[in-house]
C-alpha cells in the first residue's frame, strides 16, 4: 500500500504531533509518503522534519518526505474565510493545483490529508483528474459553514472519490454527518504518543504553579485566564498561586483575529497591573517538559474544542485540569477533569481553591483523569483498527 | 492618559431612581461599588440622546468616565480622559422602530462603532453581546473588550424555604410586556406544566392584562408592584421564567437576564429559553433549567428530574452559584485593578 499523506501546516502543532503519532498505528509493511506545505515565511519546518523522522523513520520499511510549495497568501488566509474571493487568493489555488500535477499523485493508493487548509485543494484537483483512488479527509476542526467550504460539502454528495471523513471526537464526528454527502464518517481518537512522566500530586508545596498551554489565538481564551488572575491576584497569592507560565505562539503564522493577539495580552496586562501575579511567555515547549513544570493546567477555550490534546496530555502526566470546553473536549474533561463556566472568575478561583486545599478529592480527580487518559491511547488504537479493517 | 490631579469619576446614565429598571439598578450597583472602594463619583444623568447632542457631556476634570450606557461615550467631548464603557443588549443593534430613527443610526454606525473602539475599556455583559457587536463592524480587541457578566448587589441575599409539595407550583415571570420577552411562552408553558404536573400552577406575570381562564393555571397580573413587594413574590415562587425570544431582527434581544440573579439570590431557579445571554447565565441542572425554545410542549424531560430532593438541591446551588459568582465583588475588582483609577 502507497499512502500520501497531506500535513496542513509546516509548524509542528497539536493536529501534527497527533497526525505522526497516528501514522505510527499503521502496518509497517505501508510505505509513506509524507507531503508537507513549505510556506516561504515560517521556518519551523525542520523541526516537523526532524520530528517525523525520530518517530517514523525507523518504523517504516519506506519512508520520504515532499515538501510541496504551498503558496504563502493562501496559507496565510486562516480560514479561508471572507478575504478568499480575492482574485489573488484564487489565482493562488490556481498556482497551486498547477504544482500538484508534478507529483504524480496518481501513483499512490491512497490519499490522507490531515486538516483543511491541504484538503480543499487536494480534493479539488483529486476531482478534477477524476481519480478513484480514496481520499481521508481528517478534520481536525468542526467542518466550517461558509465559503468556500459551504460549496465542498455540497460537492460531496455527488463526488465518486471514494471519501472517508474521518473525525477526532464523536463531538466532530456528530457534526461531520451532516455533510458527509456519498463519504463515509469515521471516528479517531488522537493518542498521546509520547510517554509522560506521572507525576505525584505534592499538596504540601508553598507555591503552585499554573500553566496555560495553546497556541496564541483569541478562541484559545488566554485573555479570559489572565484577567480572572489580575483581578484576583491577592486572592490566589493567599493559596499558593503567584506564577502563571504561558506556553505556545502563533506556529501557524496565519492572518485573522490572532494576528496581533501576543501584544494585546501585553497591553492587558498593562491596563490591569499588579505585583503580586506574574505571568512568563516561554513560547513552544516540549510538552513533557511543560507537565513536568506546571501544577495545574487552565484551558479556557472559549469555543468547542474538536479534542483538546493538552488536556490528554496533562491526564497522564497526573496534572489537574479546568477547562471551559465543551465540544470534543468534553469527552474527556467530563472524566476526572473539573469544568466550570466561561466567564465566572469565582467559579475558577473555587476550583482552583478546591484543588489546591481538598488533596483528597485532587488525588481522586487525578485517578480518574488518568485513567480516562489511558482509555483514551486504547481507544486510539482500536479506532485505527476498527477504520482500517473496514477501509 | 488619566488626569492624575483630578480625583472625581464621572458616571454617565440615561436612568435613575425613581424611575425603575435594569439601567437603573445597574447604575445604583455601580455607585455601591464606587463607594465601597472610597472613590469619589459625580452622577451625570441624560434623558435623550438629542439632549446629549444639544448639550454635549463635559469630562475636562475628571479622572476617568464610566457610561453605564454607550450614548454617553458617544456625546462625550473626550480624547485625554479614560473612558470605561457597558454595554448591556439591544442598544447595539442600531434599530429603532421608528423609520427615520433607523436611517439615521445606519448612516451613523460606522462612526459610532470607530468612538467605541477609542474607549479604554468596553464591558460587556455577555459574550452574546460581544458577538453581535463585533457582527455589526467592530474590531475585538482583547486588551480593551471585556465579558463582564452581570453583578447585583446581594446583600439581602437569603435562602428562602420553599417546598413543592405545599400549595400550587409558584413561576413568576418579572418582565415588560413586549413581544420579545414573550408572555405568552410563560402562559403556554403553565397550561402544558400543569398536564404534566397535575397539581395546581399559579403563574404571576408582571403584565396589565387579562388573560384567558386556563384549567388548572391561576394567572395573576401584577400590575405595577412596588420593588419590595416584587422581590419578596420572586423570593417566594418556585420558578422564575425567561422565555425570551431572539428578536434581533427587529431590535430586541436577551442581553444576559438580570431577572435570574435576582430570583437567583433568593434561590429560586429560572426556566429559561436558551436565547441571546441566556445560556450564559442559566446554567442547565445548577441554577434553573435551558427548554429549547421550539418545545414547550414537551416539559416533562426537566419537570421529571424534579422532586424534593433534587428541588432542594437546585435552590440550594441557584443560591450558592448567584452569591458567589453574581455578587458587586466584580465590579469592586475591576474598579480597583484598573490602572486608571489607582
Amino acid at each position: 500500500m502507497k499512502l500520501a499523506i497531506y500535513f496542513n501546516s509546516p509548524a509542528l502543532g497539536g493536529a501534527e504531533r497527533s497526525m505522526v503519532h497516528q501514522l505510527a498505528l499503521l502496518p509497517t509493511e505501508w510505505k509513506i509518503s509524507v507531503f508537507i506545505p513549505y510556506i516561504k515565511s515560517i521556518h519551523e519546518i525542520e523541526i516537523l522534519q526532524s520530528y517525523l523522522k525520530s518517530v517514523l523513520k525507523p518504523k517504516f520499511q519506506f519512508f520520504e518526505i515532499i515538501p510541496l510549495l504551498y503558496p504563502a497568501e493562501l496559507y496565510a488566509q486562516s480560514r479561508f474565510g471572507q478575504t478568499f474571493a480575492a482574485p489573488e487568493t484564487i489565482l493562488q489555488l490556481l498556482e497551486f493545483q498547477v504544482h500538484l500535477r508534478n507529483f504524480e499523485l496518481h501513483r499512490y493508493d491512497l490519499h490522507w490529508c490531515n486538516g483543511n487548509k491541504i484538503g480543499l485543494p487536494l480534493f479539488l484537483f483529486l476531482e478534477k483528474e477524476s481519480a478513484r483512488v480514496p481520499l481521508i479527509w481528517h478534520f481536525r476542526d468542526y467542518p466550517e459553514s461558509r465559503l468556500p467550504y459551504g460549496f465542498i460539502w455540497k460537492l460531496f454528495s455527488c463526488t465518486k472519490l471514494p471519501l472517508f471523513l474521518l473525525g477526532n471526537s464523536d463531538s466532530v464526528c456528530g457534526t461531520l454527518h451532516a455533510i458527509k454527502g456519498r463519504g463515509k464518517v469515521c471516528r479517531l481518537y488522537n493518542p498521546a504518543g509520547e510517554s509522560f512522566q506521572f507525576r505525584k500530586w505534592d499538596a504540601g508545596k508553598a507555591k503552585f504553579k499554573m500553566g496555560l498551554v495553546s497556541m496564541l489565538a483569541p478562541w484559545k481564551g488566554l485573555h479570559v485566564a489572565m484577567q480572572y488572575h489580575q483581578l484576583l491576584a491577592r486572592e490566589f497569592h493567599e493559596i499558593g498561586l503567584q506564577n502563571v507560565t504561558v506556553y505556545g505562539a502563533n506556529i501557524y503564522q496565519t492572518k485573522g483575529a490572532h494576528d496581533h493577539y501576543a501584544g494585546s495580552l501585553q497591553t492587558f496586562l498593562k491596563k490591569f497591573p499588579n505585583a503580586i501575579c506574574h505571568f512568563d511567555f516561554v513560547g513552544d515547549a516540549p510538552p513533557t517538559k511543560i507537565f513536568s513544570e506546571i501544577d495545574i493546567l487552565f484551558h479556557p477555550s472559549l469555543r468547542p474544542e474538536p479534542f483538546g490534546r493538552v488536556i490528554l496530555e496533562a491526564f497522564l502526566s497526573g496534572v489537574p485540569v479546568i477547562s471551559f470546553s465543551d465540544g470534543g473536549a468534553s469527552e474527556l474533561i467530563e472524566h476526572g477533569g473539573y469544568k466550570i463556566p466561561k466567564y465566572h472568575p469565582m467559579a475558577y478561583f473555587e476550583t482552583v481553591k478546591d484543588i489546591i486545599m481538598n488533596e483528597q478529592n485532587t488525588r481522586r480527580h487525578i485517578e480518574l483523569a488518568f485513567n480516562r487518559g489511558q482509555e483514551i491511547n486504547r481507544l486510539a488504537v482500536a479506532d485505527m483498527q476498527n477504520f482500517l479493517r473496514n477501509f | 492618559m488619566s488626569n492624575s490631579k483630578a480625583s472625581k469619576v464621572l458616571v454617565t446614565t440615561p436612568d435613575y431612581f425613581p424611575k425603575l429598571g435594569g439601567l437603573s439598578s445597574f447604575t445604583r450597583n455601580i455607585e455601591t461599588t464606587l463607594t465601597q472602594l472610597g472613590i469619589p463619583y459625580q452622577l451625570y444623568i441624560w434623558q435623550s440622546f438629542q439632549e446629549l447632542m444639544l448639550n454635549p457631556i463635559r469630562t475636562e476634570g475628571y479622572k476617568a468616565v464610566i457610561n453605564i450606557h454607550f450614548l454617553g461615550a458617544m456625546a462625550s467631548q473626550t480624547t485625554q480622559i479614560p473612558v470605561l464603557t457597558f454595554f448591556h443588549g439591544s442598544e447595539i443593534l442600531f434599530y429603532s422602530p421608528n423609520i427615520f430613527k433607523r436611517i439615521i443610526k445606519i448612516i451613523q454606525k460606522n462612526k459610532i462603532l470607530r468612538k467605541i473602539e477609542q474607549n479604554t475599556l468596553n464591558i460587556f455583559i455577555s459574550e452574546f453581546t460581544l458577538n453581535k457587536i463585533k457582527a455589526l463592524g467592530l474590531q475585538e480587541d482583547i486588551a480593551r473588550d471585556l465579558v463582564v457578566h452581570n453583578g447585583i448587589d446581594c446583600q439581602d441575599a437569603q435562602l428562602i424555604s420553599k417546598n413543592l409539595d405545599e400549595g400550587p407550583l409558584t413561576l413568576i415571570c418579572v418582565a415588560r410586556d413586549v413581544p420579545h420577552k414573550n408572555l405568552e411562552g410563560a402562559v403556554i408553558l403553565a397550561r402544558n406544566l400543569f398536564k404534566v404536573a397535575k397539581c395546581p400552577i399559579k403563574l404571576m406575570l408582571t403584565a396589565d392584562r387579562q388573560w384567558p381562564a386556563i384549567e388548572g393555571v391561576e394567572i395573576i397580573s401584577l400590575r405595577r408592584p412596588t420593588p419590595a413587594i416584587l422581590k419578596d413574590l420572586v423570593a417566594h415562587a418556585h420558578f422564575n421564567l425567561l422565555l425570551s425570544l431572539d428578536h434581533s431582527t427587529q431590535g430586541y434581544f436577551e442581553g444576559f437576564g438580570l431577572s435570574a440573579l435576582e430570583a437567583g439570590m433568593f434561590g429560586t431557579p429560572t426556566l429559561a429559553f436558551p436565547t441571546g445571554g441566556l445560556p450564559e447565565n442559566i446554567h442547565h441542572g445548577l441554577n434553573g433549567y435551558l427548554i429549547p425554545s421550539d418545545n414547550l410542549v414537551d416539559v416533562t424531560f426537566w419537570y421529571e428530574q424534579l422532586n424534593k430532593e433534587n428541588y432542594e438541591k437546585l435552590r440550594k446551588s441557584t443560591y450558592k452559584h448567584t452569591v458567589e459568582n453574581h455578587s458587586l465583588k466584580v465590579y469592586e475588582k475591576i474598579f480597583s485593578n484598573w490602572q486608571d483609577l489607582k
